[in-house]
């Protein structure tokens, strides 16, 4: 192959080094977070060879149910992480940020398999998967941010928001401040994300090509695609989880819930 | 200053002093509220903080409800204004359970203004406005509306375009006032509305409270724990210590002369700090002096 530079096992080991820097300020500083430095960097090694692995598996096979279950589970890993960022004692926390996560993944998706892409079967993976990741990881920010700025914009403003109440105003009605910030919160890496694409930052799937010598008309296309697919997921993901954590702040009867914040 | 405090107390001996005949405008009945939370090992912990309060508020009648700091006076008003739901017990606005209405109909009917004023960013026609415009006030119609509350309130029409964030502690208390009159309530929770304000803000408040129930009539009830206050406008009062209300009476003779030892011990301002009845403080009683 012309242009490709490859990588040996020993390149990679030697790319060790550079995470071991972090280990090394983070000792040095005492920032408590060397553990984490250490599992992470076993992780990243770890779960790239595994999921490289697995998607050869996949792509063998083909098969809808294992393409599937695939999907099922970087949902659920993107629910657990989107969950875990929200610090409160709310209940029911990641089933919240699975359905938000799941509505914008699926309609967006769906909608990119029908109309933009047609592949046939619609389950082709070597599409289906890298654009599932794609669109999930994104929803999956965009959903932590707009559920965790949602809970602390009511928090903050709960004079306000209680005040309103009392006026006799809806719960609706009386978090619509919160709900926008948060969703505002939520959207904004995407907006900027959609302004400078390629200008900063060149996108995964274009850098790999560009690697791999590559690079096509077709690259630039999927990633204009992809962008304004992650758009979409990160719009829907959020007025999705906005909606439902509105619903579990108050009550039926227009009260707030202040045991949650 | 001194024609406001004269108008003040003016409006309590206007003011209806007999207990509520017939119907009572607010009858709760055997209230109580329990606090529960989640705790951080995902148990729940239980807190009683009103047990068995009852008491009726007359028909434009300025009721008192006094009593010592954590006593579960701001617990009180949210039950009333339905902010929480009392985990027992009953309340009746116009001899109708407030269970079965509509909860946003039951808060146009009974507003609150809270302790500190919780003002919406924006201008002081905004705040007024937000009212008008849940009470489904045309937009062009609510400036003027506006404005007539904020004079009921005691500030002046150019006040309708100031940034609310902007003013004074006082001058907010009574936008939060405006606020809650412009919904046109029944009756008016207010939750010691002069705690934030120096003394002769405070008064003015008194008097505007007082004037307000006079010149509109609506029904007030008035959380206080300054006796002075309770003395100048309330024709009646309830003294809640500890969760439970220990005494209600009409407010010269509640204070002149108490039937119940907690009551006596608060007046005199030597009931302990946990709003239990101790013995006697060891400094002297403070003629009128709460609890800090
Ligand atoms: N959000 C809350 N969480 C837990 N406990 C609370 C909460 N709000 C009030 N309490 C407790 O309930 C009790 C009654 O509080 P409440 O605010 O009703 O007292 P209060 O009579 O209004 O006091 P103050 O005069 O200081 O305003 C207190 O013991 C208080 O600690
Ligand atoms: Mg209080």
């Amino acid at each position: 192959m012309t242009g490709y530079f490859e990588l040996t096992w020993l390149d990679v080991t030697i790319s060790l080094s550079l995470v071991g820097v972090l280990l090394v300020v983070a000792l040095v500083q005492r920032l408590g977070i060397a553990r984490g430095v250490f599992f992470g960097m076993i992780r990243t090694f770890a779960q790239l060879m595994i999921i490289g692995y697995v998607l050869k598996f996949l792509f063998d096979l083909s098969k809808w149910y294992w393409i599937l279950l695939m999907l099922a589970v970087m949902l659920v890993v993107a629910a657990r992480t989107a969950a875990q960022r929200d610090e409160s004692r709310q209940p029911g926390r990641m089933t919240t940020a699975g359905v938000a996560i799941a509505a914008g993944a699926v309609v967006t998706m769906a909608t990119v398999i029908a109309f933009v892409v047609r592949i046939r079967p619609w389950y082709t993976p070597e599409i289906v998967i890298p654009l599932s990741g794609m669109v999930i990881g994104n929803t999956m920010n965009a959903v932590a941010l707009t559920t965790t700025r949602f809970r602390s914009e009511v928090s903050h403003q709960r004079g306000r928001v209680e005040a309103a109440l009392a006026l006799g105003a809806t719960s609706s009605q009386a978090s619509s401040r919160p709900f926008r910030e948060a969703m505002r919160a939520g959207l904004i890496p995407t907006m900027n994300a959609l302004m400078v694409v390629g200008l900063v930052q060149l996108p995964g799937m274009m850098s790999g090509q560009i690697i791999a010598g590559i690079l096509s008309v077709q690259a630039v296309r999927y990633q204009i695609v992809v962008m304004y697919m992650i758009a979409s997921g990160a719009a829907i993901g959020s007025l999705v989880a906005a909606l439902l954590m509105r619903r579990q702040l108050f009550t039926q009867r227009h009260q707030l819930r202040s045991e949650y914040l | 200053m001194t024609f406001r405090l004269l108008l003040g107390s003016e409006a309590r001996m206007g003011g209806s002093t007999a207990t509520p005949n017939g119907e009572a405008k607010l009858a709760v009945e055997g209230l109580s509220f329990t606090r529960s939370r989640a705790t951080a090992d995902g148990g729940r912990s239980e807190r009683e903080v009103l047990r068995d309060v009852s008491f009726s508020v007359g028909e434009s009648e300025v009721f008192g409800v006094i009593g010592p700091s954590g006593a579960g006076k701001t617990t009180l008003l949210r039950l009333l204004n339905g902010l929480d739901t009392p985990s027992g017990g009953s309340i009746a606005l116009d001899g109708q359970d407030v269970a079965g209405m509509e909860m946003t109909d039951l808060r146009r009917r009974v507003g609150m203004v809270f302790q500190t004023p919780a003002l919406f960013r924006g201008t002081v026609g905004t705040n007024v406005g937000y009212a008008l415009e849940l009470d489904g006030v045309p937009r062009e119609e609510r400036e003027g509306r506006g404005i007539a509350c904020l004079e009921r309130a005691g500030l002046p029409p150019s006040f309708w375009a100031r940034d609310a964030l902007e003013l004074s502690q006082g001058e907010q208390q009574r936008v939060a006032f405006a606020r809650a009159l412009a919904a046109e309530p029944e009756v008016l929770l207010l939750d010691e509305p002069t705690s934030a304000l120096d003394p002769a803000a405070a008064s003015r408040i008194v008097a505007l409270v007082g004037g307000l129930n006079k010149e509109v009539g609506v029904t007030i009830v008035f959380v206080t724990h300054l006796l002075d206050q309770a003395r100048q406008i309330c024709d009646r009062a309830l003294v809640l210590i500890g969760g439970e209300g220990v005494e209600e009476g009409t407010i010269p003779g509640l204070f002149d002369c108490p039937a119940c030892e907690a009551t006596r011990l608060f007046i005199e301002g030597r009931l302990d700090p946990h709003g239990l009845v101790g013995n006697a403080a060891p400094d002297g009683p403070d003629a009128g002096g709460g609890d800090r």
